[in-house]
């Protein structure tokens, strides 16, 4: 009967069962998504051959433990596995926040006669391993070449990926049992899930930091010669004890296996202190919203209108929403340094202000993108807008308002600074941006997946992947566009624009006229 | 009493699956009708075909008068729909919702403000008006939904389990304010599973099985044709549902009222 190997209720058994709901989470069926990841993976494989085998000989087999040139590299490793930590922490918070709050199946599990112990070792070793996939599909492929060209040793850093996850998983258990002791289980929640996007972005600030501070102290970006110069007076020993992690990366012996042992204590150590208190957290969260208050004794005035009443509900669920709000907050985060880096004076361009241009049209096509999706793809209630008594296309029209306004408003801030600044550069950058906000959340009225605002925060909102690139495409073109105008050539910027408005065209599908479809 | 709600020959299907096969039943105007039927019946999909969430394949539907396929924005004037899962806004506060839901009717705000407080006090809901939804037990999700389906006045109101997950006290709040509806004047469906409710409140009662109408007619009726008289509803809707066939038309016409509480 059971299709799960193992003996039913044994560890095997259960992780089993684990993996199953992890492959049939997404909205693709389970062949398909096999067919679309085996495909991808051919063509990584290959385009990885194509670059490692004539890398691969050219690089020196690890490991790295002398020279000036070693101790640059290594810190440069570190980085990476910095980075890639601090992303697999953020997403094993939301996991272990996900057990403790939603919990799922977990009422089912713990009230059978298994040992919670074990139910709980074998989740929270599911979310570590859910971390895997995304890292061993993007990085095994180079490595798989690197081990045949340069040397066997680059296999450990797959080792190393492996005990990563599980040491991640562990510090981000140990991470909400500790908040869940400080704060309580009310700001727990908010407080994990916003450190959680945070962690996942604190690299890549810490970077721009070192990438803006020569601008602001003055010194400006450095050139080739600079850089070589830097280099050639830093001196990291690769030995020093802090890189040790760098090195069972690059596959040192000693290194890994004292990784290994660091990651075989902090998982077990996670998953008890967090399985000794789960049972009391998970009840203690699912009580809160039960606490006697006060009586709240305002009565707030009432105002109609079918499209302020849209566009005010609307707000009032994203303003109330902070996980929700950080992850829209991340997409600037992570889009404005961009325009930094490109208005960076020495770097070829004439006008540095041009750069801006292109950069805001990204970044207000990425926000409309988001907003739209949270306003017509995870409408809560879609039954009970779709049964009132007004068009679906006017109902589409304030949601639309819902979503394009807040970019807008935002825009309009570095717009107008901008155009205080160059009016040519500022005006084709309010070209694209309103271009740009526009035709993202036309896309996302008219290529609608229903989903629920949980979705966006796990970043799984659906939709097709033909929708996604044409929807990117649709983006880059428009940056182009005002990219090419700001740049002072106007005529060679209808060509982006032609083909953004194709695509745009391409992509159109009338609304549903019974919006309950939505 | 007039006709508030006709269906006639409606029907979909969903996949080469005939969810309703050419149903057709009356609600009149200070009526409750019970629809009832085993799970996957048809009564929901009905329910939302009615209320314009669902596009009929065929058959019509008149609210008061009113084509609710040609013209669903006028029907759905007079239509107010309660789902069996309640859907809030967990961030929104009850006065919000109840806000957000007149807006989308066009009540004005002067007649919503004091349609929300009305209804919030009758609901015992007046003093977690300030609350977020997402704080609220199942019973008190369920109250705010029914004040938001009430709060535009309708005069069909489709009632998809509108007992669940309530209290007793609550549950005999609601029975009474689906009563007084109906006393004002308004036509009310109801489905439900708890068939001592529907015997007790309903005027007319409607059993489908597999899309089909198997018998409608007063709790008298029904049993009469049934050849069950004397017996609960439960023994009856077992013993039709369970044959799934028309029982036959009676020989002269009926005149046993219904047992209303």
């Amino acid at each position: 009967m059971s299709t799960l190997r193992g003996k039913p209720g044994g560890i095997l058994w259960l992780m089993g069962h684990e993996l199953r709901l992890y492959w049939r989470r997404g909205k693709m069926k389970p062949r398909s998504g096999l067919i679309l990841i085996g495909f991808l993976m051919t063509i990584w494989l290959l385009g990885s051959w194509a670059i490692f085998h004539r890398v691969g000989p050219l690089i020196p087999p690890p490991p790295f433990n002398s020279g000036n040139l070693a101790g640059i590299a290594l810190t440069g490793v570190l980085v990476a596995i910095a980075f890639i930590g601090s992303v697999m922490i953020s997403s094993a918070i939301l996991g272990a926040v996900e057990a403790i709050y939603t919990r799922n199946d977990l009422d089912l599990l713990l009230s059978s006669p298994l040992s919670p112990w074990r139910v709980l070792i074998v989740r929270s070793s599911a979310i570590a391993v859910g971390a895997l996939p995304l890292y061993t599909g993007l990085l095994g492929p180079p490595l798989l070449w690197l081990a045949i060209y340069s040397s066997p040793l680059w296999l450990s850093a797959i080792v190393f990926l492996f005990t990563l996850a599980f040491a991640a998983t562990g510090i981000a258990l140990l991470i909400v049992t500790g908040l869940f002791r400080l704060i309580g289980p009310r700001n727990t929640r908010v407080v994990a899930q916003i450190f959680s996007a945070l962690a996942g972005a604190a690299i890549f600030l810490t970077f721009q930091y070192f990438n803006l501070s020569g601008r602001v102290s003055g010194t400006g970006p450095m050139s080739r010669e600079q850089m070589a110069g830097m280099i050639a007076q830093v001196h990291i020993d690769p030995t020093v004890w802090w890189l040790f992690p760098a090195r069972a990366f690059t596959g040192e012996i000693a290194s890994i296996l004292l990784w290994v042992v660091i990651a075989a204590v902090i998982f077990p150590l996670g998953v008890f202190i967090f399985s000794r208190s789960f049972v009391a957290d998970a009840a203690a969260a699912s009580a809160m919203g039960r606490k006697a208050r006060g009586v709240d004794v305002r009565v707030a005035a009432v105002r109609s209108g079918v499209v302020k009443s849209v566009v005010r509900k609307e707000f009032r669920l994203l303003l109330r929403d902070p996980v929700l709000l950080s992850q829209i907050g991340l997409q600037i985060v992570y889009l404005l340094p961009l325009g930094f880096v490109l208005l960076r004076p020495g770097g070829g361009f004439a006008i540095t202000e041009a750069a801006f241009a292109p950069a805001l049209t990204l970044l207000a096509s990425a926000l409309s993108s988001s907003l739209i999706w949270i306003t017509v793809s995870a409408e809560d209630a879609p039954d009970l807008v779709a049964s009132a008594p007004v068009t679906a296309s006017s109902i589409d029209r304030a949601k639309l308002v819902a979503a394009i306004a807040p970019v807008w408003a935002v825009m309009a801030i570095l717009v107008t600074a901008l155009l205080l600044r160059s009016p040519w550069a500022g005006a084709w950058a309010l070209g694209g941006v309103l271009m740009a906000s526009t035709s993202s959340a036309l896309i996302g009225l008219w290529r609608r997946v229903p989903g629920s605002r949980r979705d966006f925060v796990r970043r799984r909102q659906g939709g097709s992947v033909l929708t996604a690139l044409g929807q990117t495409f649709i983006a880059l073109g428009w940056s182009a566009t005002a990219g090419f105008g700001a740049y002072g050539y106007p005529w060679l910027s209808l060509i982006p624009a032609i083909i953004a408005a194709a695509i745009l065209g391409v992509l159109y599908k009338a609304p549903p006229t019974v919006p309950a479809a939505a | 009493m007039s006709t508030a709600l006709a269906v006639s020959g409606l029907s979909k299907s969903y996949g080469g699956k005939q969810a309703v096969s050419q149903l057709g039943f009356e609600v009149r105007r200070g009526e409750l009708y019970a629809l009832l039927g085993p799970n996957g019946a048809g009564k929901t999909t009905t329910l939302r075909m009615i209320a314009g969430l669902l596009s009929a394949d065929a058959g019509e539907i008149s609210v008061f008068g009113v084509d609710a396929r040609t013209d669903p924005i006028s029907a759905k004037r007079l239509i107010a729909w309660l789902p069996d899962e309640p859907l809030l806004y967990d961030k929104l506060t009850a006065w919000e919702y109840l806000e957000f839901v007149a807006g989308l009717w066009g009540v004005d705000a002067k007649t919503a403000a004091a349609q929300a407080e009305d209804l919030l006090k009758l609901l015992g809901l007046w003093d977690n008006r300030n609350d977020r939804c997402e704080s609220f037990s199942r019973g008190m999700k369920q109250k705010a939904v029914l004040a938001g389906a009430l709060i535009h006045d309708p005069k069909l109101l489709m009632l998809d389990e509108p007992l669940t997950g309530l209290d007793a006290a609550a549950s005999r709040l609601v029975k009474d304010l689906i009563r007084s509806k109906v006393a004002e004047g308004a036509a009310v469906i109801l489905t439900t599973h708890i068939l001592e409710v529907a015997e007790r409140m309903a005027d007319r009662i409607g059993i489908i099985k597999d899309g089909r109408l198997l018998i409608e007619g007063k709790l008298g009726e029904l049993q009469q044709r049934a050849g069950a008289a004397g017996q609960s509803l439960e023994d009856v809707f077992l013993q039709l549902t369970a044959t799934g066939a028309a029982p036959p038309e009676p020989a002269t016409a009926p005149t046993t009222a219904g047992q209303n509480a």
